[in-house]
């Protein structure tokens, strides 16, 4: 019975040095250094911006790992809600209120903004290039219903720009619901890109982010073009909030106020300005901080004014002062 | 040289009994079989006397010695069961061999020289490198046997030996179980539904039905009473009923009977006996032509091919002579013949080939 | 990072990953399979089939599962596993387990009955009897380890939900393909594929020729 006591030998041995290199590889960085959870939404993820942040912090501060969590707004909120994360880097000013007020956020910083677009197929069947958004989704509805053939293309999937979607039908007098049963309307129930080829494949008019339609475009993957101006109906405002640790004691919230102050630094700032230039002849987020500061350009400022800052007592706060926490120099 | 007993056994499988109150004794260097249809017991009982199946109830008795259930195991390092469907290890065919050797502690030396012996035995010494698993059936079946007979057992138990075995491989393990009792004395137990080799091989049978012994006593004795019974399959072919009377000839010196099978057939034998008989005619001795040939053989009958059945390199040729004969030919002879159903041919075979029961 | 250097990290991190949740799941149902295939006992068909139910789990369902176990906020949370590798390996363990135990078990019952008889009818005691069954059974085993490993490191919905695909972290070869792809990064996409489908063929492979050394170095 030497051979089994050898077999066995071979197997513990071989276990435990792939254990040994699996733990050398990968475990050790994570007991040396802290991990900073962040859920994020997919249409900041799936542009590579925050690749080029987490690299950048990294090499500044070498004691955290930013581990980004991939995911729609909906997903990034219940999981900052089950402790699992401890900041979310969002683009949804309706839930990120609601978060707030459910008291598991604090010190909500808005980094970056751009804008959101209607883009369909060049030969732009419905005719909407050019129009104001709302008019824009107006053409396109009337142009479906008349012949009565599938036009519009919904991401339907409880995401930022979802949100977004559902918000502009309303602001044009539809019910989102109501208007998802008609035949000129579909769902993809997916992520931007996917919802992206979709359209294009199809020859459908769909609301997008800019940052993925740019990056899709710019490869050529897809044909649509963008049909209408920037504005403020269209805007689409980043904000950070780092999660409550009265509300969830285990958050890391030292590293998170770090990694936050450092988000709104001017390095960070330009960083987000600068992100796909090269690659896509354009940038695809602004930085806003400067902007709130300092209340100028007087036009942004008001429409980010307007639409992503939050009542409190008459007066309109990027973060209230009731949930903001600490003294960070994070808030004029 | 073992004796082996089983008093009283019966097996309960579940609610079944596969065995009820047996009694079995396999005389010191006997060759011994167990006859009866498939599904009688006959394997239970090979089980349980080598060892591998615990009765419910009864005893078993080594070379006169009671044993209980923890003595199992010195049955079984003294006698050795040759399965039906042949089990082999993946490895090599030498190192199949050597195992039991190999549990005994035998030294190695001792295992190359014994191993090479039991291979050459069975005609498989070339393949000894060979991966057992890649055998042909009957190559497998032999490679058992070497397995079972290298540790030199005192009793060797066989389940079916030669079920569906060609008739190479048969003609090797009948001649090495021969030998084996011969020479070594091993006490040799077969089960078997052919009676043929039961008749073939051993002298004494016990006639298992349904889970108990129905008889026990000289093989020629058995198939002499009760033949048309025994027949437990198709493989065996042309048994007949009739009645033998003397011809006043004689045939190389032996006494010629005809048997008159029915009113139309008669055939010509060797036996002393007169009145009912039953006789066999086996399938092999028969020849099949087109036309009557030349031969010294007593018997020849005219008749019609009724059927043409296919078997591996063998062809059965059912021929209606007043009865259905059935006579096997190699493919190739089939195909020389160029018969086709409903041909008339001539069937021959010696009256030294019919067997008397 | 370079891209050649980020692709290589994360062939070997899937590897490692992989090969880990093979290995306890090998450790852990190695030893219930064997038990399963060679202990007749009530309710064993019931078990077996337990398992072979388990084996076509959706991933994502067991991801959901699991990240609920070991949320914060769920009965596991303590453990400040969400999201680490650890918790990839343990997710795609139990991923694999089922698979382990009854690839395993059913080799045994298949190889058991009759070379436990054959080994016993040739003098070997009880243990040299389920020695030999446990030696038929290599090819079994071995079977097992290569299903594990393939579902292990082909799988994503477990990957995605308790690792989240963090870059450096636990982003491995299926979680880089389904981002690439939405990224519309296809061609990386692709080439990610090909990686884990080569990777796939080799070590299945390599696993052929190690059972036959085995095999041979157990019948020595």
């Amino acid at each position: 019975m030497r051979k089994e006591t050898k077999l066995i030998a071979i197997i513990v041995i071989v276990g435990i040095s792939v254990a040994s290199i699996g733990y050398l590889l990968y475990f050790n960085q994570t007991v040396e250094r802290e991990t900073l959870v962040i859920s994020t939404t997919t249409s900041l993820y799936d542009t590579g911006m925050l690749d080029s942040i987490k690299e950048t912090y990294e090499s500044v501060n070498d004691q955290v790992i930013l581990a980004f969590i991939s995911a729609g707004t909906g997903i990034a909120l219940e999981n900052a809600r089950r402790g699992d994360a401890d900041m979310i880097l969002v683009h949804s000013p309706l839930q990120e209120l609601a978060f707030m007020q459910e008291s598991y956020g604090v010190n909500r910083k808005i980094f970056a903004y751009n804008f959101f677009t209607i883009v369909g197929p060049s030969t732009d069947p419905a005719g909407v290039l050019d129009l104001v958004p709302l008019d824009a989704l107006n053409a396109i509805l009337s142009y479906g219903r008349i012949n009565n053939e599938t036009i519009w293309v919904s991401r339907d999937d409880a995401s930022g720009t979802n949100t977004k979607e559902k918000g502009l039908w309303t602001t044009a007098g539809y019910n989102y619901t109501e208007l998802s049963d008609e035949d000129w309307f579909i769902s993809s129930g997916t992520g931007m890109g996917t919802t992206l080829n979709l359209a294009d494949e199809r020859s459908l008019y769909t609301l997008s982010d800019i940052g993925t339609y740019l990056k899709y475009k710019s490869e050529g993957l897809i044909q649509l073009d963008q049909m209408v101006e920037e504005g403020e109906t269209l805007l689409n405002v980043y904000s950070a909030i780092i999660v409550n640790k009265t509300t969830v004691p285990t958050v890391k919230y030292t590293a998170a106020v770090e990694f936050l102050q450092w988000l709104v630094r001017e390095s960070a700032q330009q960083l987000i300005g600068e992100f796909g230039k090269d690659a896509y002849g354009a940038a695809l987020f602004h930085p806003a901080v400067s902007i709130i500061e300092t209340e100028l350009p007087v036009l942004i400022y008001q429409w980010i004014h307007n639409s992503a800052f939050f009542d409190s007592g008459g007066t309109l706060y990027e973060c209230p002062p009731a949930w903001q926490d600490g003294d960070y120099d994070l808030f004029t | 040289m073992g004796v082996i007993e089983l008093r009283d056994v019966t097996v309960d499988f579940d609610s079944t009994k596969a065995l009820d109150r047996i009694n079995i004794r396999a005389e010191p260097g006997e060759m011994l079989s167990l006859i009866g249809p498939n599904g009688a017991g006959k394997t239970t009982a090979l089980r349980v006397m080598a060892g591998l199946l615990e009765p419910t109830k009864g005893e078993i008795f080594y070379n006169n010695e009671r044993l209980s259930g923890a003595d199992l195991i010195k049955l079984r390092k003294r006698s050795t069961l040759v399965f039906q469907k042949p089990a082999v290890f993946s490895t090599s065919v030498f190192k199949n061999v050597a195992y039991g050797l190999r549990v005994r502690d035998v030294s190695e030396s001792e295992i190359e020289k014994r191993v090479k012996d039991a291979l050459k035995q069975v005609e498989l010494y070339t393949l000894k490198e060979r991966f057992a698993r890649n055998l042909s059936g009957g190559e497998q079946r032999r490679l058992c046997l070497a397995m079972g007979i290298v540790t030199e057992p005192e009793i060797l138990y066989l389940d079916e030996p030669t079920a569906y075995l060609d008739s190479e491989s048969t003609q090797i393990v009948e001649a090495v179980l021969k030998e084996l009792n011969k020479e070594k004395r091993t006490t040799i137990v077969i089960s078997t539904h052919n009676i043929m080799q039961a008749e073939n091989l051993t002298r004494r049978a016990i006639l298992i039905q349904n889970g108990t012994v129905q008889r026990t006593g000289l093989t020629s004795e058995i198939l002499r009473d009760q033949l048309e019974t025994l027949v437990f399959d198709d493989t065996t072919r042309n048994i007949f009923s009739g009645s033998a009377e003397f011809t006043n000839g004689l045939h190389s010196g032996m006494r010629l009977a005809s048997i008159k099978l029915n009113d139309d057939v008669s055939i010509d034998a060797i036996t002393d006996r007169d009145g009912k008989v039953t006789v066999r005619i086996p399938p092999e001795d028969i020849v099949v032509s087109l036309g009557s040939v030349l031969s010294s053989a007593r018997n020849t009958l005219k008749g019609r091919v009724s059927d043409i059945s296919l078997e591996d390199a063998m062809a059965l040729l059912t021929v209606d002579v007043g009865v259905n004969l059935v006579a096997q030919i190699t493919r190739s002879s089939l195909e020389n013949l160029r018969v086709a159903l409903d041909d008339e041919v001539d069937v021959t075979f010696k009256a030294s080939s019919v067997r008397v029961y | 990072m370079s891209l050649e250097s980020e692709i290589v990290e994360i062939t070997l991190r899937a590897l490692s990953i992989s090969g880990l949740a093979a290995l306890v799941a090998a450790g852990i149902g190695l030893p219930i399979g064997v038990v399963l295939g060679m202990y007749k006992f009530r309710g064993r068909d019931a078990v077996t089939g337990v398992f072979r139910a388990l084996m076509s789990m959706p991933t994502v369902a067991l991801g959901l599962l699991l990240y609920l176990a070991f949320s914060r906020a769920g009965p596991l949370g303590f453990l400040e596993l969400l999201y680490t590798p650890l918790a990839l390996i343990i997710g795609q363990a139990i991923l694999v387990i089922p698979i382990m135990i009854s690839i395993t078990s059913e080799t045994i019952v298949s190889v058991d009955p009759s070379i436990r008889e054959l080994s016993r009818t040739l003098g070997a005691d009880e243990r040299a009897a389920a020695a030999s069954v446990l030696r038929e059974s290599l090819g079994g085993v071995v079977l097992a380890l290569s299903a594990s490993f393939s579902r292990a490191i082909s799988e994503l919905g477990v990957a995605l939900m308790l690792g989240g695909n963090i870059q450096g972290l636990t982003r491995i070869l299926t979680t880089s393909i389904a981002l690439e792809t939405t990224r519309g990064e296809i061609a990386l996409g692709l080439g990610l594929t090909v990686i884990l489908l080569v990777l796939m063929v080799v070590f299945n492979l390599m696993l052929n020729q190690a059972e036959k050394r085995v095999r041979w170095w157990l019948w020595e």
